[in-house]
């Protein structure tokens, strides 16, 4: 009992000479992690990583038309197309509610549709309908899976090399060249898995249609 | 996001969270393995007939009471509040999936809400007023009823003499004592939570198995 009243009265002084170190501790702290360092990585990466670090912007023509890691949304036969999206956007005639909006950058998200889900089942053997009418395969052509189910972000970019193959024919027909032109242009721009074997060869859909429209036009300018 | 995972996909993270020592909130690994270590050096010394003791300091009642509070504020709250919400009748509008999974959706909030780890199966419009409310108390539940009465475990185990160690001590570094303390935090997670995944995730896996959809 006496020990202990006799620690509560010296504990005053002692809290007093704390009061310091913790408000300079408190603003180091502030300074350190909120300034220093944000602005250090910031700067480094800028220096370093500047392409990446300004988000990948692809130009044409001086043009910024999108960003190398952003998938974007093409329907025209055309043009290759990327993987089904389950993003949705605001109705532009209704504020209140959401409509599907596929590669919406400002609201990516998934389908959220779990395994044993109803919906999923029938949206995917929508999508395999659709593919199979759109690209003239038959009733038991194999499909690759990323033409047919939507990615977690609603945003990937890529799409695998076979689903490209599969379209190549679509694209040749519509812009009037030879499909092995089409195979040739897949071949220079497919991306080999990273270090050999993380991932699988895989073509950036942006970037494959921007070749496309220069090739065109430099053969129509010819 | 986490909601397109196949069940055992999504048993995984909601298992660990149950379990409460894989991830959750900042700090609660350590002190729920200290919880579990002062568990396991108890029925230890209740099978051996010895006074359990931890790092030297006594266990008694006392301590073991608060203990149990802290262990059993976890379950307390996830079970609770899953009910709760199974037998609301607004529960139904806020599922994205129907069948067991929109149980592992109501499951795996209140799961990570008491563990306070702040993901979600998003298709779960979890937005309403009930749920709102009810994960609010399920993050202070799982937050301070686990952490406070460890803190007066400790509080209480520091004004203890400490025991000089003898022939009959359970060392707590041993890879014996390892072993039962990884089969300790099995067994009491799982023979608590395992009802509740069963009607989660382990169902949906065995009917996605049979080919059913809902």
């Amino acid at each position: 009992m006496r020990q202990q009243m006799q620690s509560v009265r010296q504990e005053a002084p002692v809290t007093a000479g704390l009061v310091r170190p913790v408000l300079i501790s408190a603003v180091f702290f502030m300074v350190v992690t909120g300034l220093v360092y944000p602005l250090g990585t910031t700067g480094v990466s800028q220096m370093l990583f500047h392409r990446q670090a300004q988000g990948s912007i692809i130009t044409e023509h001086g043009v910024d038309v999108g960003s190398a890691i952003i998938g974007q949304w093409f329907t025209e036969s055309k043009y290759f197309h990327p993987r089904p999206s389950a993003t949705t956007g605001t109705d532009p005639n209704d504020s209140s509610k959401t409509v599907d909006q596929p590669y919406n950058a400002a609201n990516t998200s998934g389908s959220n549709l779990g395994s044993t889900s109803k919906k999923l089942v029938d949206a995917v053997a929508g999508r395999v309908e659709a593919y199979r009418k759109e690209n003239g395969l038959g009733p038991t052509d194999p499909i690759p899976v990323d033409a047919v189910t939507a990615s977690g972000s609603g945003l990937d970019p890529e799409i695998s090399v076979a689903n490209a193959r599969i379209q190549a024919k679509r694209v040749a027909a519509a812009r009037g060249i030879p499909e092995q032109q089409v195979l040739a242009l897949l071949d220079t721009h497919t991306q080999e898995p990273q270090f050999g074997v993380l991932g699988y060869p895989r073509l950036n859909v942006l970037e494959v249609n921007l070749a496309l429209d220069n090739l065109a036009l430099h053969t129509s300018g010819k | 996001m986490h909601d397109s995972l196949t069940p055992i996909g999504g048993l995984v993270p909601i298992a660990e969270m149950m379990l409460n020592n894989v991830f959750g909130g900042i700090g609660v690994g350590l002190i729920n393995l200290i919880t579990f270590a002062i568990l396991t050096v108890f029925l230890v010394g209740m099978m051996i007939g010895r006074t359990p003791e931890f790092l030297g300091k006594k266990i008694e009642a006392r301590e073991m009471k608060l203990v149990m509070i802290a262990l059993l504020a976890h379950p307390f709250s996830i079970l609770g509040f899953t009910a709760l919400a199974a037998i609301f009748p607004g529960t139904l509008q806020s599922l994205n999936n129907l069948g067991p999974h929109g149980f592992s959706e109501v499951l795996y909030t209140y799961v990570s809400g008491t563990a306070n780890n702040g993901s979600a199966f998003a298709g779960l419009n979890a937005n309403t007023p009930f749920f709102n409310t009810t994960i609010g108390f399920a993050m202070l539940i799982g937050r301070y009823l686990t952490l406070m009465p460890m803190l007066a475990v400790a509080g209480a185990l520091a004004a203890k003499k400490t025991i000089p160690e003898g022939p009959g001590t359970l060392s707590t570094s041993s890879a014996l004592f390892t072993g039962l303390l990884v089969f300790v935090v099995i067994a009491v997670g799982g023979l608590t939570f395992l009802p509740s995944l069963a009607l989660g995730p382990i169902a949906e896996q065995l009917l996605m198995g049979a080919h059913q959809t809902f």
